[in-house]
């Protein structure tokens, strides 16, 4: 109950206003865009530095516009897939355990 | 042998760390604000001495008549003497408010054996240090005095004891094959790709200390046990220790490549499901140290100083970062992801400085962890290392994750958990100001690390490296503001794993496991030897002494009570009535004079003809 009280009583923050979240998160999301627009133009108009010296697959797909944004994305849902799947698989626990698991 | 030729020949008037080291045994002294002082003073002290020092000076003493290098000074050694007084004193600040002496004291002495290490000439003197780290660092755990703590601590030096001693029988073999030679601290790598026994095994002690793949349990379990500070002094010293060890004995060592990646790659999957958010940044620790031992093992002289470069920004943002966590766990006494949330309300500073370290660990432009990390990066491809450049760009990706977004959000955002702790104390925050500042720095004004870098960040073609080229930045830019797309995606649609009240099984399974079977069948079979034994020895064997002892010499006299009557020994009584006489008599132990005196001379006449024969 005293929380509550507190709570009501205390100034509002910039974040507690969901509109402001959904700005935050528009405002991030052109961010994501510029940076994959800035690399397209960059790529197509200028030159861009390779990472690898040889000729290669992987150097043809790391100088390919808009590789490290796919990459990056991909590389995160994937961590984050396989994590959740470490954890528990279903109602299966894998990794996950009580937190008292070693004091028993 | 006189005191002089036990210990003698300091060349350098003072070795480096002797400032830490007098003040870590002043403050064990001092009470209060006084032994704090010691804290700042010491480290400050030594950064001065640590700046005067030559290049190619050397200290030698002489130990027991075996000549010991103490100190030897090249660029890496002042480099991380540097580094290592600062973190000293960004963790003494941040430590200044604590009243404990065996923290105060055992930091500064922690920081002094890190130091130690830095500077070691040899063989000889860097065990002497090496150990010394393990024993002095453990106090970060247990000044917690908790139960747990206690026992962590306990596991923690049972992995650095290890360490240490398979340290000193890597040096026994090698000296047994190579003599005096092997006492120098040069290169190991030939030696270790022979296979070589005594490289391998000062490989895997070093591999202990630095949290290699299987060997790192001790540092999420240790650290996420230690006090509010510890951390702060414990992720400075110890791992780094053990990377500038790495670069000095296993450059270009091609295993190193392999370990390192697999350690920058398998805590990223740990760190998303971890709850304890100071473990989430022990994880991300290991993922760091990995980019480090990658550019090790790389060994060109870039890719070495940017595993060095990287050190040095890693202890400074790492040490924000569980500055950050150290200060809501002082407040809240709780450190769960699943328990916070909405503290940035109440503690916007301390706030404020975790995203600026979040910020550098995930490499982001302008911050300290960009202008290192790529070094590594860069060189991996250059080289021709494709597989690895694409491993740790996934994992490079997985920091932004865990350390970028969850440890921030989870402690400070997410759902409002009502806490409304207080703002940390002013020492915590000028502490962490101080790292914040550094983090900013180092990142707009690389060329002052690179400066300090042993081989000084100079390309092939023998130009300064410099990161910020465009592509360079729109690359990396590009690589973690999607990563972060990725986090937000998951969590709109609900599909990131929530932070639960659980924790999660490691490799420690095995030995915490493997160390409970042993311990029951060691106490099933001890146990139960021990009650055998004892029923047998107590029960029986001791029971029957104990009978014969008191009963025995009635019943002997009962038997020759007989003889002797009729030898007229005992008197005019009847036979039976002697007989009876003589038992209650011996049992209470009242016999005549001159009956005591015959058994005594029987008894002195037996024992000699026994000793005679």
């Amino acid at each position: 109950m005293t929380d509550n009280k507190k709570k009501s009583k205390e100034a509002k923050q910039w974040l507690d206003e969901p509109r402001n979240v959904s700005l935050f998160l528009k405002v991030f999301f052109w961010l994501c865009g510029i940076c994959l627009l800035a690399d397209l133009i960059f790529s197509i108009g200028w030159h861009k530095h390779h990472a690898f010296a040889d000729d290669s697959l992987t150097e043809g797909m790391e100088a390919l516009p808009t590789f490290y944004g796919i990459y990056g994305f991909l590389a995160c849902v994937a961590l984050i897939l396989v994590s959740k799947m470490m954890r528990s698989v279903g109602k299966r626990k894998i990794l996950m355990r009580e937190e008292d698991y070693w004091e028993k | 042998m006189n005191l002089m030729t036990l210990a003698s020949g300091a060349d350098l008037g003072a070795h480096p760390a002797m400032a830490l080291i007098i003040g870590g045994i002043l403050a064990a002294f001092l009470r209060g604000r006084a032994a704090s002082l010691f804290l700042v003073l010491a480290p400050v002290l030594g950064l001065w001495f640590v700046w005067t020092l030559e290049v190619g000076d050397s200290s030698t003493i002489v130990l027991f008549g075996q000549e010991i290098q103490g100190v030897f000074v090249d660029r890496q050694a002042k480099l991380f003497g540097y580094l290592f007084h600062l973190a000293a004193l960004i963790a003494g600040i941040y430590s200044f408010h604590l009243r404990d002496p065996w923290q105060v004291s055992m930091g500064l002495l922690y920081a002094a054996t890190a130091v130690g290490v830095a500077f070691s000439g040899d063989m000889l003197s860097l065990f002497l240090w090496w150990e010394g780290l393990a024993i002095t660092s453990v106090f970060q755990i247990w000044c917690r005095r908790t139960e747990r703590s206690e026992q962590a601590g306990f596991r923690y030096l049972f992995f650095h004891i290890s360490s240490g001693l398979l340290l000193l029988a890597g040096i026994v073999f090698r000296y047994h094959e190579e003599g005096e030679k092997a006492f120098a601290l040069d290169s190991l790598t030939n030696a270790l790709e022979s296979g070589d026994v005594g490289a391998v095994l000062i490989l895997l002690a070093i591999g202990i200390k630095a949290a290699f793949p299987g060997l790192h349990v001790w540092l999420k379990d240790g650290y996420a046990e230690a006090t509010a500070t510890g951390p702060v002094w414990l992720c400075a010293f110890t791992t780094k220790a053990a990377v500038c060890m790495l670069a000095r004995l296993f450059p270009g060592a091609d295993v190193l490549m392999v370990v390192g990646v697999s350690m920058a790659m398998f805590p990223i999957f740990f760190a998303v499901i971890e709850n304890d958010l100071r473990r989430v940044l022990c994880y991300s620790k290991i993922n760091q140290i990995g980019f480090m031992v990658v550019g090790i093992g790389i060994g060109t002289e870039l890719a070495m100083d940017g595993a060095i470069a990287h050190v040095f920004t890693h202890v400074i943002y790492k040490g924000l970062l569980f500055m950050s966590m150290g200060a809501v766990l002082l407040r809240l006494k709780e450190i769960r992801g699943s328990e916070l949330g909405g503290l940035y309300k109440s503690m916007p500073w301390t706030t404020g400085f975790c995203i600026i370290g979040a910020a550098s660990i995930s490499a982001f432009p302008l911050f300290s962890g960009f202008v290192s990390k790529s070094m590594i990066m860069v060189e991996a491809a250059t080289q021709g290392h494709h597989l690895l450049w694409f491993l740790l760009l996934f994992a490079a990706a997985g920091v932004v994750e865990h350390a970028g977004i969850k440890v921030p959000y989870f402690a400070f955002f997410s759902h409002d958990s009502g806490l409304r702790p207080k703002e940390a104390p002013v020492n915590m925050l000028i502490a962490m100001g101080i790292s914040s500042f550094l983090c900013i720095f180092l990142g707009c004004n690389p060329a002052w690390l690179y400066e300090l870098l042993p081989n000084k960040a100079l390309m092939s073609d023998g130009s300064v490296y410099y990161p910020y080229d465009f592509t360079h930045v729109i690359n990396q830019t590009q690589l973690l503001l999607f990563a972060m797309l990725a986090v937000t995606f998951l969590m709109l649609r609900k599909a990131y794993p929530p932070e639960t009240r659980s924790i999660n099984l490691d490799v420690d399974w095995f030995y915490r496991k493997g160390g409970r079977i042993f311990l029951k069948s060691m106490s099933l079979f001890w146990n139960r030897l021990n009650e055998r034994a004892h029923s047998f020895f107590i029960g029986k064997v001791v029971g029957a002494v104990t009978e014969f002892t008191k009963a025995g010499h009635v019943r002997v006299l009962e038997f020759l009570s007989d003889p002797m009557h009729e030898l007229g020994l005992l008197g005019t009584d009847t036979k039976a009535k002697a007989k009876n006489k003589l038992s209650k008599r011996t049992g209470l132990g009242l016999h005549q004079v001159g009956l005591t005196a015959l058994f005594g001379i029987l008894f002195l006449v037996g024992f000699l003809i026994l000793a005679l024969y």
